[in-house]
């Protein structure tokens, strides 16, 4: 089996990507894969929160004909959800570029920066 | 000059042929069984595929150094453009991998319903629910019918 093929059948293909294209030791794999599996619930946790918010946002909006205090609050809230979002994304991104060596560090960093945080971040690509 | 005649370099043995003479009564249906017997062997000659081709070869290639080189040179291309393909694959789902580690940790790119999606998705249990609800309403008058009809 080609070795793209193998990392597709893998049981958590992304998990095996990262460790193929890091060069990741099996010490240094298996500590990122605890790091990945303690962020998920966060992660989901948040997914949360966020629909709930974008819930609450499009209803305020869909009778909305003015600003209101209540559009600005869940504005204000849906603001600091992303800011929570992307800082708890960050610590994560830290935390596993720490458990590389050095340089595959910085490279993880540097990609996963520009594919997370890029200004047009989530904007609709042309 | 060369002559195809087999006999022709076999003089004493044409001779000796020529004076032969045999009383021996043939047995019957000689000549038939001849013909037949060349009619059999005619017929279990019949070349093979890979003689077919390779005579085809051997005449309509007569130089097989040249065609082996056409060979050698497409069997190249080929794999040179099996390995580009499979290199490009393999860039592709990399690059497809990379964007689900990305998307699995982000929030805001985690695949999920939208707020329209979810608001369709509402009105269908909605309606699931109210069509459960009428059925079970049908069920009891039919029932209650049942048990006036019975009384």
């Amino acid at each position: 089996m080609s070795p793209v093929r193998s990392l597709q059948k893998s049981d958590k293909p992304e998990l095996a990507w990262l460790k193929e294209e890091f060069k990741l030791s099996d010490a240094e794999f298996k500590r990122v894969s605890e790091l990945h599996a303690a962020y998920l619930p966060q992660c989901r946790d948040m997914c949360r929160e966020i629909d709930a918010q974008n819930v609450k946002l499009q209803t305020l909006l869909s009778s909305a004909t003015n600003m209101t205090p209540e559009i600005t609050a869940a504005l204000t809230e849906t603001a600091r959800l992303r800011s929570e979002c992307q800082s708890m994304m960050l610590r994560h991104f830290f935390q596993v570029s720490q458990t590389m060596p050095p340089e595959e560090g910085r490279r993880y960093l540097a990609w996963v920066k520009e594919k997370a945080f890029l200004p047009n971040y989530d904007m609709p690509k042309e | 000059m060369k002559t195809t005649d087999p006999g022709s370099h076999d003089e004493p043995l044409r001779k000796v042929l020529k004076e032969w003479r045999s009383d021996a009564p043939l047995p019957p249906r000689f000549q038939e069984q001849v013909w037949q017997r060349i009619e059999r062997a005619q017929t279990q000659t019949v070349p093979s595929v890979w003689a077919v081709i390779a005579h085809w070869v051997g005449t309509v290639l007569p130089r097989p150094a040249l065609a082996a080189s056409y060979v050698a040179v497409l069997l190249t291309i080929g794999a040179t453009a099996a390995w580009t393909q499979a290199r490009q694959e393999t860039a592709r789902v990399k690059a497809e991998l990379g964007q689900r580690y990305v998307r699995v940790l982000d929030p805001y790119l985690t695949p999920r319903q939208s707020f329209h999606e979810k608001g369709r998705a509402h009105s269908r249990a909605r309606f699931a629910c109210g069509s459960g609800s009428l059925r079970l309403h049908l069920l009891r008058v039919h029932v209650a019918r049942a048990q006036l009809a019975e009384e």
